[in-house]
């Protein structure tokens, strides 16, 4: 029976664009360190990204019985598309399209022993327009977002003063070692990781003409990459319905269309957490292993493209950990391992920087020592940054009604959400408290205007988490809350039987 | 909208909920995206010609003092622009205050003893009221000054 892989190709594009790039600016990177030439460096580069990006889809790849089978509704924005034309068929005089009303559907994914499989989606009578629809939605934001980067290239003040200066700087050889120590470029901010920059660095060996617009770009492909590992998570865990609006939502949020197209970091780090968040929901309900590491390697991109994605990484997989050491009931060795094994996934990748920043100490600008002793002496910044942060949430221009509908799904259902649910409020609380937190540290002055002038951007890092949240509490009733106990309990008498069998 | 009955099955609500969240979202994010111009570029023209002008003129290894109208602009665009030579901003408050930490000097005596404490080469004045040596003045051009303060 062949299978419909619609979703596993978006998962593999997403993953590619993400994890390709991470793997070549790291071992880029690393080439610098040992002193290589720009053109040696990029070789090796390129190479290891192919090596390690092949092996990582290889061994990352779905295992055939859990693609979706061939079904009665669609399964991908893609099918959803063909399906829509296969089933519409015109009348007699060809006059009128007739969409003929499909039946109610049959339950959830294909059955996997072992896995616990969510509730599935309610069956809407018309998926096709469903999905059509939400095609429509994330297209045309992305469409504007290309738009926009290639009749404004390089615009946005962070993206030409930061990201594109250290591009160049990589293009010409890289910066000499006293780069990041000198007061003089601390403007440029020689304490972030260099994932992006790196990477821009690439395409700044082309013309201006050429490369301009394409370093651009790489915020609308950062965006895209990320609606697609957002839509095959959420296609496996819920259907495809589900992750169709789920990624219209998304996708037609107006801070993304501000941003992508400013060549800043912050939706490049979006992909790496909002990707990591969607792989610690597919580990958590889904229990393949090769999604906690997928979200361990994300996590590390995080850690390698910006300041904060060091924090929101840590927080990540302090959340898998506890996670984990809540559900396990003995320490195995298997189990002892697929926890480290995340961990180790989630530091290979910005092992270099850290060894570098660890050697180097590059300077910081922003924030000051984090100390407890800095944190109680500025206590009294907690509740306005805060409000800041609230009354950013409720910036209609940024992000519609979004977040108040977060707080509200959180509020009603909060409650009744089962554990990869609650995973993920707490990945999100905790997300934001950081956001709130890390004010305190602040070296600006005044710090309310760099809360102002910085938690739009940080807000955006987390819409993807928070998203995931709003669909989980959206799919959960006191019914499933009710049953997922025993489907936990399941799940645990299937993994001992698998171990007692082996 | 139906709503959930205590005890029905959880596929009768949950989409159309998530449904609901996407027409009270989704509408504004179309709507935004069919009205939103591309970014303006937030550097004058004239800045960006001047400073390839002085790129031309200050070798790749060169320290300059870049200083002039919109004072952080100039800095952060001169940085940018003319690597690798290296820029030094004329700043007059802690780099930590959110505004004002970069300025203009207001006599050429000010921009020249700035630019001796820091060891530049020259010093690039743009929309500067500042008078400089002529026979110093390397360049000028776009509404902008070059001053090559040793040989």
């Amino acid at each position: 029976m062949k299978s419909r892989p619609s979703a596993s190709v978006a998962e593999g594009i997403g993953l590619a664009w993400a994890l390709g790039m991470a793997y070549l600016t790291a071992a880029y990177f690393t080439c610098y360190l040992c002193g290589l030439s720009v053109a040696l460096c990029t070789v090796i580069a390129v190479v290891v990204a192919c090596v390690l990006g092949g092996a990582t889809l290889a061994w990352g790849r779905l295992p055939r019985q859990t693609l979706a089978r061939p079904r009665p509704r669609a399964a991908s924005y893609p099918a959803l598309f063909t399906r829509t034309a296969e089933h519409c068929s015109w009348d007699r005089q060809g006059t009128r399209l007739r969409v003929p009303c499909r039946p109610a559907l049959p339950a959830g994914m294909p059955a996997v022993p072992g896995r616990v499989v969510p509730p599935s989606p309610v069956p809407l009578n018309n998926p096709g327009y469903i999905g059509l629809v939400a095609l429509g939605c994330t297209i045309l934001p992305v469409a504007v977002m290309a738009w926009m980067a290639v009749r404004s290239p390089l615009a946005g003040w962070d993206g030409w003063s930061v990201w594109a200066f250290k591009a160049r700087a990589f293009a010409d050889g890289g910066p000499t070692l006293a780069y990041f120590r000198d007061p003089i470029t601390l403007h440029t901010h020689p304490d972030y990781p260099l994932n992006l920059p790196i990477a821009e660095s690439l395409l700044f060996h082309l013309p201006d003409s050429a490369s301009f617009p394409l370093v651009t770009l790489l915020g609308p492909a950062c965006f895209a990459a990320l609606l697609c590992l957002v839509f095959a998570g959420l296609a496996r865990v819920y259907g495809p319905e589900t992750a169709a609006i789920g990624v219209a939502i998304l996708g037609g949020m107006p801070i993304f269309l501000y941003n992508a197209p400013g060549a800043g970091a912050d939706v490049p780090l979006c992909l790496y957490t909002g990707g990591a968040a969607v792989y610690l929901l597919a580990w958590w309900t889904q229990g393949r292993r090769r999604d906690a590491v997928l979200a361990g390697l994300l996590a590390g991109g995080a850690a390698w493209t910006k300041k904060e994605g060091l924090a929101v990484a840590a927080i990540t997989m302090l959340v898998f950990t506890g996670y984990e050491l809540l559900r396990r009931q003995g320490w195995r060795k298997e189990a002892i391992a697929g926890v480290l094994l995340p961990l180790c996934a989630a530091a290979a990748i910005p092992l270099p920087w850290l060894l570098f920043a660890h050697v180097a100490q590059p300077l910081p600008r922003d924030f000051g020592p984090v100390t407890p002793a800095t944190l109680l002496r500025h206590l009294d910044r907690l509740p306005r940054v805060a409000l800041v942060m609230g009354r950013q949430m409720l910036t209609f221009s940024n992000w519609g009604p979004f977040w108040p509908l977060v707080g509200l799904a959180l509020a009603v259902r909060g409650r009744h959400l089962p554990a990869p649910g609650r995973g993920l409020a707490v990945l999100l609380a905790a997300q934001l408290g950081l956001y709130v937190g890390v004010f305190e540290f602040s070296n600006w002055q005044p710090y309310v205007a760099h809360a102002q002038g910085t938690l739009d951007r940080l807000l955006l890092q987390a819409t993807p988490l928070a998203c995931l949240t709003l669909i989980a509490c959206a799919h959960q009733t006191k019914a499933a809350a009710r049953r997922a106990p025993v489907e936990m309990g399941r799940r645990r008498r299937v993994t001992m039987a698998r171990r007692a069998a082996s | 909208m139906k709503m959930a009955r205590p005890g029905a099955s959880p596929q009768s609500t949950a989409p159309r909920l998530l449904l609901l969240a996407a027409l009270l979202t989704v509408p504004w994010g179309l709507f935004t995206a069919l009205h939103t111009a591309p970014i303006p570029p937030n550097t004058p023209p004239e800045l960006d010609r001047f400073l390839s002008d002085v790129a031309a003129v200050a070798p790749p290894r060169a320290r300059l003092l870049v200083a002039g109208g919109l004072p952080a602009l100039a800095f952060y665009r001169a940085t940018y622009r003319l690597y690798p030579r290296t820029v030094v901003g004329y700043l007059v408050r802690p780099y930590t205050d959110v505004d004002g930490w970069v300025g203009v000097p207001d006599t050429w005596a000010a921009a020249a003893r700035y630019a001796r404490a820091a060891g530049v080469r020259y010093v690039a004045l743009w929309e500067s009221s500042v008078v400089p040596p002529p026979a110093r003045v390397r360049l000028r051009k776009d509404g902008g000054v070059l001053v090559e303060m040793s040989r």
